[in-house]
């Protein structure tokens, strides 16, 4: 788990969240926005690779396992759309699948806790800028 | 008469007197019979014709022979008796006589001399004829003939040869032909015969009674004793052939791939050939004679197979034990039934499969099989509670700085938020092999173990454990670090567990090579001693299988499991024992961890 102090300051960026868990992706984008970020949401793959198609999004966030269309060929997608954007592949297992490497540019277990995907977060876009 | 060795046949014509029952004044005449009846016909006819004549004759018989010849003499109207009280007519048991001149069942020659000399000159003297005559018959040769003693009447032949320098008789053997039935009886009846003056062939030759026809016999029996040679010839390379299979056969048995034995009735193993052996690693005075019981680990198995057996059972793919030379054990799989003649049983056939390897390999599939499978659920499981977890834990995030809440209300969501971390950690902990990092990196055991027991200070306080840390080294290995934090989280948490009223914890960590016999891997040794209650001998094979726990509501049934997948991960080993001395009982985990001759992570 990451030794870095817990991110205070307002960030800002426009990230989207792709899953089709609604309570859980509801949360996770309150869990996001009051870090400072702005949220946009889509309940599958397929929606969310449209949204992405229509604005710029600073940051993509993608449960793996998804009922039509999982994580990683929502990520390959995307990133054949425009492979500058940062993705983050969230998974519910407590393991990575092996053919995992090399599709997104963090893979992260849900059971780590919001401080680790915020820190993640502030990572990749810190890097991007 | 003419004593000399001669030969057979070589000068005389091989008809030489068709009369050949008529009597002659000397030789030494054999005479070969295939029935008494003929015999007894040449014989009456010498013994009457000498004695009609006023000539002497002795004859030296069995009973039943001497019996027909008196019959014989009697039906032909001759007066023996008369003969007898002349002096000219001598009858003697050919056994009894011999007696008389053997020494050791071997003729001796002053005592032939002796008995046969001297009744050869009564009767002699007794003659009444112009020429004194005296025919002699005997058979004392051919019962010792019939005694398989050749060289005792060969010498008996030649006795009887010197004392015709001494004395004048003719004399006349005889032999039954069926006593030369043998291939190796040729020989001595050549030596027999060259003893004689003269041999007279069995009947089927001499009834014959024109030359013409005897032409033909002989060219007949060539003709037999060419085809009975060709068939002893033939015989012969059977044999040869028969043996050379025979020899095939033991040698297939021998090296076959299955272990094959004999068993008596006595339980007593009759023969076993190498494979068997080999498998067993006895020699065969230490295997074959024994009683089979002995080499079965399960003697009410061996009792029960026997049984089978006895019930004229076939028994067909029977799983065994045996035991070894060197103590270790054999899975086999017998299939075995018993030969039985006339109702006895007379020995048990045994078919001996080793399957030792084969079963290890089922056992190790089957765990194999058994983990995958555990895997498998555990991920599952782990993603049916991750997913409503995050969220969980994300909403006590929120809640904790959320401006709607008082100080209290906050409080409360920390606690809560804080015990979701607790959640999330037990069940990363239980179903899964997490790693932190990409990679492994070198880890300090002795850094992580010091974590460890930091983490359980408060429940090691709180349970009245002392705890005997002897740590004799950093203990650096390449691995997973939260990995080796999960081992010893597990066996710590078990060792706590297992004393809940006090006692002493002792942590081992050294350097040293494992403890397998065929290894000499370094590596660092940690060894996990706990004083609780132990663990019952009925569990020790399956403390390290999935959900199997003994703490009820406590455990997961996990821990072991776990740490020892991520053994088998790094190499290492894992194994435990129990011991009580001075009344204190002890379980200690032992762990290894190699530190060289890795393969790959």
């Amino acid at each position: 788990m990451s030794a870095e102090p817990h991110i205070s300051t307002a960030q800002s960026g426009l990230i989207l969240c792709i899953d089709d868990e609604s309570a859980g992706l509801a949360v996770r984008k309150r869990v996001l926005e009051s870090a400072g970020y702005r949220v946009e949401t889509a309940r599958s793959a397929q929606d969310g690779i449209r949204l992405f198609r229509s604005s710029d999004f600073d940051l993509v966030i993608c449960d793996y396992w998804m009922r039509s269309m999982n994580g990683i060929a929502a990520s390959r997608e995307i990133r054949r759309i425009n492979s500058s954007v940062p993705v983050i592949i969230l998974s519910g297992f407590s393991q990575l699948p092996d053919e995992s490497i090399g599709v997104a540019d963090r893979w992260i277990l849900k059971d780590e806790g919001p401080e680790f995907l915020l820190d993640a977060i502030h990572d990749l876009l810190k890097t991007r800028s | 008469m003419s004593t000399a060795n001669r030969p057979i046949s070589n000068n005389a014509p091989l008809v030489s007197n068709p009369k050949w029952h008529d009597h002659k004044s000397h030789g030494h005449v054999v005479q070969l019979y295939t029935e008494d009846r003929s015999l007894i016909d040449g014989l009456s006819r010498l013994v009457g014709t000498a004695l009609i004549g006023g000539d002497s004759a002795i004859v030296i018989a069995t009973k039943p022979h001497r019996e027909e010849l008196a019959q014989r003499l009697r039906t032909r109207g001759f007066d023996s008796l008369a003969a007898s009280l002349q002096g000219r007519y001598h009858v003697l048991d050919a056994a009894e006589t011999l007696a008389k001149f053997s020494v050791d069942g071997w003729p001796d020659a002053a005592l032939f001399c002796d008995q046969i000399g001297g009744l050869i000159s009564r009767a002699q003297a007794a003659s009444e004829g112009a020429t004194s005559h005296v025919v002699a018959f005997g058979e004392m040769v051919s019962l010792l003939w019939a005694q398989r003693k050749p060289e005792a009447a060969i010498r008996l032949e030649q006795l009887w040869n010197e004392l015709a320098k001494t004395h004048t008789f003719s004399l006349r053997c005889a032999y039954p032909l069926a006593g030369f039935g043998g291939e190796e009886d040729t020989e001595p009846f050549l030596r027999i015969c060259a003893e004689h003056s003269e041999v007279i062939p069995s009947e089927s030759y001499t009834d014959l009674t024109s030359e013409e026809e005897r032409l033909r016999n002989v060219s007949y029996l060539q003709q037999k004793a060419q085809a009975l040679e060709a068939e002893r010839a033939g015989r012969k390379d059977a044999q040869k052939s028969l043996q050379s299979r025979e020899s095939e056969l033991a040698d297939i048995l021998e090296n076959a791939l299955e272990g094959v034995q004999q068993v008596g009735p006595d339980q007593k193993v009759l023969w076993s050939n190498k494979t068997l052996l080999n498998l067993l690693g006895y020699s065969p005075e230490e295997y074959i004679g024994h009683p089979l019981a002995e080499f079965y680990v399960d003697k009410d198995l061996f009792n029960n197979y026997w049984a089978k057996l006895m019930r004229r059972v076939e028994v067909y793919d029977f799983p065994a034990e045996f035991r070894c030379k060197d103590g270790s054990v054999k899975q086999v799989v017998i299939h075995s039934n018993g030969l039985w003649e006339n109702g006895s049983f007379v020995h048990a056939r045994c078919f001996i499969r080793d399957v030792t390897e084969h079963k290890r390999l089922e056992q190790s599939l089957r765990v194999a099989e058994q983990q995958a499978a555990m895997g498998r659920m555990a991920a599952i499981i782990a993603h049916e509670i991750n997913n409503p977890l995050e969220t969980v834990t994300n909403v006590f995030y929120l809640l904790r700085d959320h401006p709607s809440l008082d100080d209290d209300a906050r409080e409360l969501a920390r606690i809560a938020n804080e015990e979701m971390t607790r959640m999330r950690h037990i069940a990363k902990q239980t179903l899964a092999f997490h790693r932190d990092s990409e990679s492994p990196v070198p880890v300090s055991l002795r850094t992580i173990m010091d974590d460890v027991l930091h983490a359980f200070r408060h429940q090691i306080q709180s349970q009245g454990i002392t705890v005997d840390r002897r740590i004799a080294t950093d203990g650096l290995v390449i691995a997973y670090p939260v990995e080796l934090r999960q081992i010893f989280i597990n066996l710590i948490a078990n060792a706590l567990q297992a004393m809940p009223e006090g006692g002493k914890l002792r942590i081992h960590l050294r350097e040293g090579s494992e403890w397998l016999k065929d290894s000499a891997r370094a590596g660092v040794r940690i060894n996990i001693t706990d004083t609780g209650a132990g663990i019952p001998l009925k569990h020790h094979h399956k403390i390290f299988q999935p959900f199997f726990t003994t703490k009820a509501d406590k455990g997961t049934g996990l821990g072991l499991w776990v740490s020892r997948g991520i053994l088998q991960k790094l190499e290492g080993t894992i194994k435990f024992r129990c011991s009580k001395a001075g009344g204190t009982a002890a379980t200690t985990f032992a762990v290894f961890i190699p530190t060289e001759g890795l393969s790959s992570l």
